[in-house]
């Protein structure tokens, strides 16, 4: 929990309802995150939320509601895409690098080809940003090469080569084993201490706890409650919450046997 | 009867040469086309807009549909009746390969483009790619070497095909096999450097296919 936000909104989601066919997914969804908040979003599995998370970056369209991006809607067929994904970054759950670019083509694809910046000013951010990571000597390594957690953390700051104003995190430490969550988490954590604004989709309750300005809970498809990060897992407002808390502490139980 | 052929192969060098030359000459620019026109076809296959999508399979099953010496002969006497234009055989000839190389190379870069992961669309377009700088940056430099194998067999089949020429008066190897064994009759020795030719041809490639199969098959598994 950074606690730096402001009350400045940039991103608004406003009684946004999808459905798949009669399958409604999400149903009034409405919340709003503030310049430099952290918000994370928590639910069962199947609830919901990485279509929610989809759908601010445009790649699942809804059915009705609106979603505004400093006030410009960014639900109809005008929408500057390539203006607003340079805003808005996103790190999906699955290796999203390109795996035929080593990662420092990776990294300065979206700067030199959608920013049109200078070579040797983009190269400089994405060398700060690897050295920032630890992986300053990998820059001309495949991603084949690569593990996990490495992936996942270049990843991340490819999307920070773009200068976002929002960065979207969808279950991003969940493909990974134990020892590698920790050091991607570390990169998120090291982010919102710099005061980015994010929104996290994350099973890792601990790296909630720690890191969450405000908890989204969603239970299929509804906004149950948006609680205050400290608040959210000591006590939560609705029943829904406290029965998915007490869920996950006994599953914890089962896993870690107490000596 | 190896004797004979060699020395059929002698005494009529310029006109095999020649042969060979409008034979490689028509497979060759037909290969150029296709693979532009592929890359066409292929996008257009994969459309998100349904007119273009179910008017590209049209085409695509139409002409598949219908033998080559049939779009050979038509092309090569309709055309002219119809609109008044004079077309050489060879111009015929690379047409309707081109056509036919485009629309089968366009199905096998398809085919690449829809095995590739989704993640490679979606985050292609979540750092602002447009649509054709994810295609040129992302998704061809991916599918190209998928389809390279396959593509290799097209090649063959190509050449193959390319013996069809004669059927609108293209002198290509075939007819100056043809017209020899008729001058010296000598079929067996005629027919057999024909074989030997296409062989030389196709063998390479053949094998060229095999490589890059076993290549990009063991790089395969690099997506997670």
């Amino acid at each position: 929990m950074t606690g730096q936000y402001t009350s400045e909104v940039i991103l608004s989601v406003e009684s946004v309802y999808k459905s798949y066919g009669k399958r409604s997914v999400l149903e009034n969804v409405n919340f709003s995150l503030h310049q430099g908040e952290v918000l994370v979003i928590v639910g069962q599995s199947g609830c919901g939320k990485s279509t929610l998370l989809r759908t601010l970056n445009g790649l699942e369209p809804i059915q009705s509601g609106d979603i505004r991006f400093h006030g410009e809607s960014l639900v109809h067929s005008k929408v500057n895409w390539k203006k607003v994904h340079q805003k808005i970054g996103m790190v999906f759950q699955s290796y999203d690098l390109f795996p035929h670019l080593n990662v420092l083509q990776n990294m300065l694809l979206g700067p030199l080809q959608v920013q049109k910046r200078d070579r040797t000013e983009a190269t400089r951010q994405a060398r700060a940003l690897l050295e920032r990571i630890g992986l300053a000597d990998r820059e001309r390594a495949m991603p084949r090469q690569l593990s996990g957690g490495q992936k996942q953390r270049i990843a991340i700051i490819r999307s920070l080569c773009m200068n976002p104003e929002i960065m979207l995190f969808d279950e991003v430490t969940a493909a990974l084993d134990p020892i590698m969550v920790s050091e991607v988490l570390d990169v998120i954590r090291e982010l919102a201490h710099g005061g980015m604004t994010m929104i996290i989709v994350t099973h890792e309750m601990g790296f909630a706890r720690a890191i969450a300005d405000r908890v989204l809970f969603l239970d299929s498809g509804r906004v149950v409650e948006t609680t205050p990060g400290a608040h959210f897992f000591t006590r939560p407002a609705s029943m829904e919450a406290q029965a998915f808390l007490d869920k996950l502490l006994i599953r914890q139980q089962e896993v870690v046997p107490v000596i | 009867m190896l004797n004979t052929a060699l020395n059929l192969v002698q005494s009529n060098s310029s006109v095999l040469w020649n042969g060979l030359f409008f034979t490689v000459r028509i497979i060759l620019i037909s290969l150029l086309f296709s693979i532009l026109g592929g890359l066409f076809f292929g996008a257009l296959r994969c459309s998100s807009l349904k007119i273009f999508r179910y008017s590209s399979r049209a085409f695509l099953e139409f002409y598949r549909a219908l033998p080559m010496p049939l779009l050979l002969l038509a092309t090569f006497f309709l055309v002219p009746q119809t609109f008044g234009l004079q077309l050489s055989g060879e111009t015929v000839a690379i047409t309707i390969f081109s056509i036919w190389g485009s629309v089968e190379t366009g199905e096998l870069i398809r085919g690449a483009l829809e095995s590739l992961p989704r993640i490679q669309y979606e985050s292609g377009r979540s750092i602002g790619l447009s649509v054709p700088q994810l295609y040129r940056h992302v998704l061809f430099p991916q599918a190209l070497p998928r389809i390279l194998p396959s593509g290799m067999n097209l090649v063959t089949r190509m050449v193959k095909t390319s013996s069809n020429v004669i059927l609108v008066g293209v002198v290509d190897l075939v007819k100056q096999i043809q017209q020899i064994v008729e001058r010296t009759q000598e079929p067996f020795a005629g027919y057999f450097v024909l074989a030997v030719a296409f062989f030389i041809l196709c063998f390479p490639i053949a094998q060229l296919a095999k490589i890059l199969e076993r290549r990009y098959s063991s790089k395969a598994g690099d997506y997670e």
